[in-house]
């Protein structure tokens, strides 16, 4: 025969039931600690490239502009870069980028490490002091109006976003970059995603071009998105 | 059996600081949890 002892019944259960409260508490409160990491990682961190956009349009704007010089020889229907030895720091301001299709302003910086693409988008570097490989380039660095591939690389999710509508670009959109050498304008040629490890993006090319690369698809980091531009006048 | 609203808050703080210390904690992990440069 058995026989249920039920006198110590309530303080079990009135203990099972005060612990799982507890428990479920915790569980909220580590909840809201998940969604304010998320809100920090979609808009906080905004919040310190916004403000370092602003130190940088400061900095960039004491700079003096750089006298102006004749084509490369050979790529006449280029204009010049910056003065030869222009070799910035990394997370120096470098250009300014304009896209108004996209509603999009922002200081170019110089380099594409984790650092760098915290203050703005970053401009591929080629492999020297400050740069180590894989995020340079092994040939020398191409600037805007020069012949060759510009590639500047920006976020698509944090830190303020810059390429976040980057896949709203067509055809014949205009890109603006205005720097210490000049204004130039690039058209936007094809839109492509790629896989992350692709060759096809930093690559050199003996056309006046420029690539814009960034995370696809938003809030993801599994492939890469890819407009590529081609200089269009000065 | 009712709590004292002193005791109450106290619990509310408690299970705030809970939270702020796991978004701290997740902000100091992001490097390992999250993809770079996305």
């Amino acid at each position: 025969m058995i026989v249920l002892d039920l006198a110590g019944a309530p303080r079990i259960f009135f203990g099972t039931m005060s612990f799982l409260r507890t428990l479920g508490k915790f569980l909220i409160s580590t909840g809201v600690g998940v969604l304010l990491f998320v809100a920090w990682t979609l808009w906080g961190t905004g919040l310190y490239t916004a403000q370092q956009q602003d130190r940088l349009s400061h900095e960039y704007a004491r700079l003096a502009p750089f006298a102006a010089s004749a084509a490369e020889p050979g790529h006449e229907e280029t204009a010049a870069g910056p003065p030869a030895g222009y070799l910035p720091a990394p997370g120096e301001p470098v250009f300014r980028l304009r896209i108004p299709k996209i509603n999009l302003s922002i200081m170019v910086v110089e380099g594409v490490g984790e650092e760098q693409l915290q203050l703005g988008p970053g401009h591929y570097p080629q492999c020297r002091t400050g740069f180590p490989k894989p995020l340079c380039t092994t040939w020398h660095e191409v600037w805007p109006g020069q012949a060759g591939r510009v590639i500047v690389s920006g976020h698509r999710t944090t830190y303020l976003h810059p390429f976040y509508n980057l896949n709203e670009l067509t055809p014949g959109d205009h890109v603006y970059v205005d720097t210490r050498w000049g204004k130039f304008t690039y058209v936007v040629t094809r839109l492509e995603v790629v896989q992350p490890d692709t060759k096809k993006v930093v690559v050199q090319s003996g056309k006046p071009q420029m690539v814009l690369t960034t995370c696809n698809p938003r809030y993801s980091a599994s492939q890469r998105l890819v407009a590529f531009t081609k200089l269009a006048g000065k | 059996m009712k709590r004292p609203l002193r005791w109450r808050i106290a619990e509310l703080l408690l299970w705030i600081a809970v939270a702020v210390a796991t978004a701290v904690i997740l902000v100091l992990l992001s490097h390992e949890i999250l993809p770079a440069n996305f």
